[in-house]
């Protein structure tokens, strides 16, 4: 009751019953009644809060490389049977330099005594078929030891050497005639190795030629400096040698076990459970780490060599991780964070939009301006220039910058430059035709008349009176315009001419797809950064719509 | 009339002068070493000239041995008479490998373009015709996504959707596994479901800006005098809009696409490389890629050509469409 009686008091033109709105206002109240422009709007606000403040909110910078645990299989131990002898020499002996592959010549040509280049006479006793203690010869013996009860029980037992009244003798015997040799130990010569209970474990020479002697004899223990040790027989030619409280000691085997891996020690019990392994022909085995855990591993044998494998973690790039709560869209190839990226992506999208705009329209409107208004050859010459600008061919002129970038090795952030100048030093055009047709039309007008009567500098008049009048088309060009180059600067870097790792782009972050593995299997790495562009772009053209119906009312989009 | 054609087509020439000369002169940017060492490398090719052969003929072609203003005639010269000289990856002449590429690209453009007018032209009346509807707001907001959607990715959606989850077309290429066995109407039809794909991709990016342009021209149309005066007349809508509204709306539009003819010889260079059509864009992706100058030469010539063409054509249809324009 009370506002119809205020009303009735009122004027016909009362501030407060017709409400004036200036031009300006009338366009916002239009624009704020389109709703897609409104969408527009709030798509625009809510890319720049992702691209700049999410981009300081995320833990990870665009650059972060993350890694993942991995179990490969990798190469733990390689086996090899040894064929070769080793020669373990007695404390303080040195060896001549050909002394191993002459013991390889007398082993398998059998003539157990030879000489070496430095003239020293050497000599194979044989323990075992593959056993041998070397002798270096002193001299001669007299052959009268051939009725010595030592010599018998060794030519029996089908030996070449033996022991008579503390003395070594070696014996050869070729086309009936024997010859007798005394000797001094040099070393053990076996096709064994010897594999210490800790990697700190030195054998001496005592323990070396008495195990061997031994595993020879099939005995069950020996002893070697003052120490009592027995032997355990497994399979043909391996022994696990204890020690007097029963403990591990030593592992002897005809298998050559080494370690692939830096600095791991290959324990006799491995070594045992591998060549337990190998002989009945497993493909898999378990044996006690260092920690006494059971650990499996894999044997595999090609050409006599034997590999063993084990499944172990290592790091590697987490490329292509599916979304989690850690990294909410995946991670890309390189193992970055894809959200991250998309953030500094949205980043140098939006920006290079702004920045190209920006240049675009100075030029535009100054070129345009100039042309519009002085008309006539200025006009003409102007114009033909901007159709020329209009006729470079944009895409293959960037491939070729970007190539002539390449070659220079331009750094990220300098492509990231050269970019803006190029596109919008292209892209200007446009505009400066917009520009000079409003200023043609306009310029006929009454209210130049009035300007021109007035006697205001030619500069005042372009740009006070003249170019105001041009912003609203201006304005809506430009926005749709930010769509536009936000589109070419994306399909550059997706074609890898724009901006290059390790900056990212919406662009080059869909570049992904050129594997065709990726397109398929790794949906989650391109469809975000494209719909980012699609709504981005959207938004601006929505906006740009929005404002052109503002401004113009008459047009209704 | 004639005068005036005469006039715009020497002023093309013209221009056509000054855009081969920074077209010329951007390609002289390149470092010389760079074009050394791609002479180099051409050259180690199995079955290549050497090395002084690709260097003289370079010279020979671009005026690279002179001045740069010199060097733009030596090669202009040529150029008019149709040497562009020898595509450095392709190992054979330019004018050759373009005849033998130029009509995928303009297949692919044609059908696009069909694609193009039939989509959204009527599409374009309707939205006019029932402003504010839901229809209006709908192909609107269509038009805006299809002017908004970046071509490298919408071919990739559709290339996951139909190439890798249906399995329905092939993910590269213009010719199937199987085209040699084919009877020719077999490879026709080969090649025709190749192109299915790009030119889906083609039509959609480019039927926003037809579908607006025809929509605001009939909406413009609608609102002018000579309609009022057919309603009034008591003509049935159908009449007023197809036979009135519809032929005048034509005039600005036969203007666009008469000037968007000459840019179905332009090829796509984005699409045709996502799908891999040997067309003209592809063609001249690679040559980019691999740094050879004469193609990219020849390539940037023809598309200047082409939009020079254009704006000549759009400009003299107006003249000839509308009588009421004058040609000055």
């Amino acid at each position: 009751m009370d506002n119809n009686t205020e009303k009735k008091d009122m004027k016909l033109d009362s501030e407060q019953r017709v409400r004036v709105l200036s031009p300006g206002m009338l366009v916002a109240k239009r624009f704020l009644r389109n709703k897609l422009a409104i969408a527009g709007v709030v798509i625009i606000v809510c890319m720049f809060l992702f691209a700049f403040v999410g981009g300081l909110l995320n833990p990870y910078s665009q650059s972060q490389v993350f890694y993942t645990t991995d179990e490969m299989k990798k190469d733990y131990a390689g086996a090899t049977e040894i064929s070769d002898y080793q020669i373990y020499a007695a404390d303080g002996v040195t060896l001549p330099s050909d002394a191993f592959s002459k013991t390889i010549l007398a082993a398998t040509t059998q003539k157990y005594v030879f000489e070496t280049k430095d003239g020293s006479q050497l000599g194979l006793g044989k323990v075992s078929d593959s056993s041998y203690i070397m002798y270096a010869i002193d001299g001669s013996a007299s052959a009268s030891l051939a009725d010595s009860e030592e010599y018998q029980g060794a030519a029996a037992a089908g030996q070449n050497v033996f022991t008579k009244d503390g003395k070594s003798y070696l014996f050869t015997e070729q086309d009936g005639q024997l010859d007798f040799y005394t000797g001094t130990e040099m070393a053990v010569v076996c096709q064994l190795s010897f594999t210490g209970y800790t990697a700190e474990t030195q054998f001496s020479y005592d323990f070396y030629h008495n195990a061997i002697v031994a595993m020879a004899d099939d005995e069950t223990g020996f002893t070697a400096d003052d120490s009592t040790y027995t032997i355990k027989q497994e399979g043909k030619s391996a022994a696990m040698v204890e020690d007097a409280d029963g403990k591990d000691y030593a592992y002897i085997s005809n298998m050559n076990i080494n370690s692939v891996v830096d600095g791991v020690f290959l324990t006799p019990a491995f070594k045992e459970a591998v060549v337990a392994a190998i002989e009945d022909d497993k493909e898999e085995f378990t044996a006690e780490d260092k920690d006494g855990n059971d650990e499996t591993y894999l044997l595999s044998q090609k050409d006599g060599q034997y590999t063993i494998k084990r499944y172990q973690e290592t790091k590697v790039v987490d490329s292509y991780a599916s979304p989690s709560k850690a990294h909410w869209v995946g991670t890309d190839a390189n193992g970055m964070d894809l959200l991250a990226r998309l953030m500094y992506g949205g980043r140098i999208s939006l920006l290079i939009g702004f920045v190209v705009v920006a240049i675009e329209v100075v030029l535009g409107i100054i070129v345009g301006g100039i042309a519009g208004f002085f008309g006539g050859w200025v006009d003409n010459v102007l114009m033909r220039f901007v159709d020329i600008v209009y006729c470079i061919p944009a895409i293959p002129l960037y491939m070729i910058l970007g190539s002539i970038m390449d070659y220079y090795k331009v750094s990220a952030t300098g492509r990231i430059y050269m970019l803006c100048i190029v596109m919008s030093v292209l892209g200007w055009v446009g505009i400066a035709r917009i520009v000079r047709g409003q200023i043609l039309s306009l310029r006929e007008q009454e209210f130049m008349i009035a300007v021109e009567a007035t006697g205001i500098s030619i500069r005042r008049r372009i740009f006070r009176h003249l170019i105001p009048n041009v912003i609203p088309q201006l304005i809506v060009f430009a926005t749709m315009g930010l769509g536009d180059v936000i589109l070419s600067e994306a399909t550059l870097s997706f074609l890898g001419l724009g901006i290059k790792y390790p900056a990212a782009s919406w662009g080059s972050i869909i570049n992904a797809v050129n594997d065709s593995y990726v397109m398929t299997n790794y949906v989650f790495v391109w469809i975000p950064a494209g719909i980012l562009i699609l709504l981005t772009v959207l938004a601006f053209n929505f906006i740009g719509d929005g404002l052109r119906d503002a401004f113009d009312p008459k047009m209704k989009r | 009339m004639k005068k005036f054609v005469l006039k715009r087509v020497l002023i093309s020439c013209l221009l056509l002068v000054f855009v081969t000369m920074i077209i010329y002169g951007v390609m002289r940017c390149m470092p010389t070493s760079y074009v050394e060492q791609q002479a180099m490398e051409l050259s180690k090719k199995p079955g290549a000239k050497s090395y002084g052969e690709w260097r003289d003929q370079l010279n020979a072609q671009y005026g690279l041995d002179t001045g740069i203003v010199q060097g733009y005639f030596t090669w202009a010269g040529k150029a008019v008479r149709g040497q562009f000289g020898d595509s450095w990856y392709w190992n054979q002449p330019v004018t050759k490998k373009f005849a033998s590429v130029i009509w995928y690209s303009f297949a692919l453009a044609l059908g696009s373009f069909i694609l193009e007018i039939v989509i959204a032209i009527p599409a374009g009346i309707l939205a006019a015709r029932k402003q504010y509807s839901t229809s209006d707001y709908v192909i609107t907001v269509l038009a805006l996504i299809g002017i908004s959607l970046p071509s490298f990715f919408f071919a990739t959606i559709l290339k996951y959707i139909f190439a890798i989850k249906l399995g329905w077309f092939d993910l590269y290429g213009i010719v199937g596994r199987m085209h040699d066995q084919l009877s020719p109407v077999g490879q026709f039809f080969d090649m025709a479901k190749h192109m299915v794909l790009p030119t889906i991709v083609l039509a959609i990016v480019s039927i926003g800006s037809l579908m607006r342009y025809t929509r605001t021209n009939m909406l413009e149309v609608l609102n002018s005098d000579y309609i009022r005066t057919a309603r009034a007349k008591g003509l049935s809508e159908s009449v007023v809009v197809n036979k009135h509204a519809f032929r005048n709306t034509l005039i600005p539009i036969i203007t666009l696409l008469g000037g968007t003819l000459p840019g179905l010889f332009s090829g796509a260079m984005v699409t045709e490389t996502l799908f891999q059509i040997p067309g003209i864009g592809y063609t001249s992706y690679q040559c980019v890629m691999q740094g050879d100058i004469p193609f990219v030469m020849f390539y940037m010539t023809f598309i200047a050509i082409l939009t020079l063409l254009g704006n000549l054509i759009a400009d003299i249809l107006y003249a000839v469409v509308d009588p009421r324009v004058r040609v000055n």
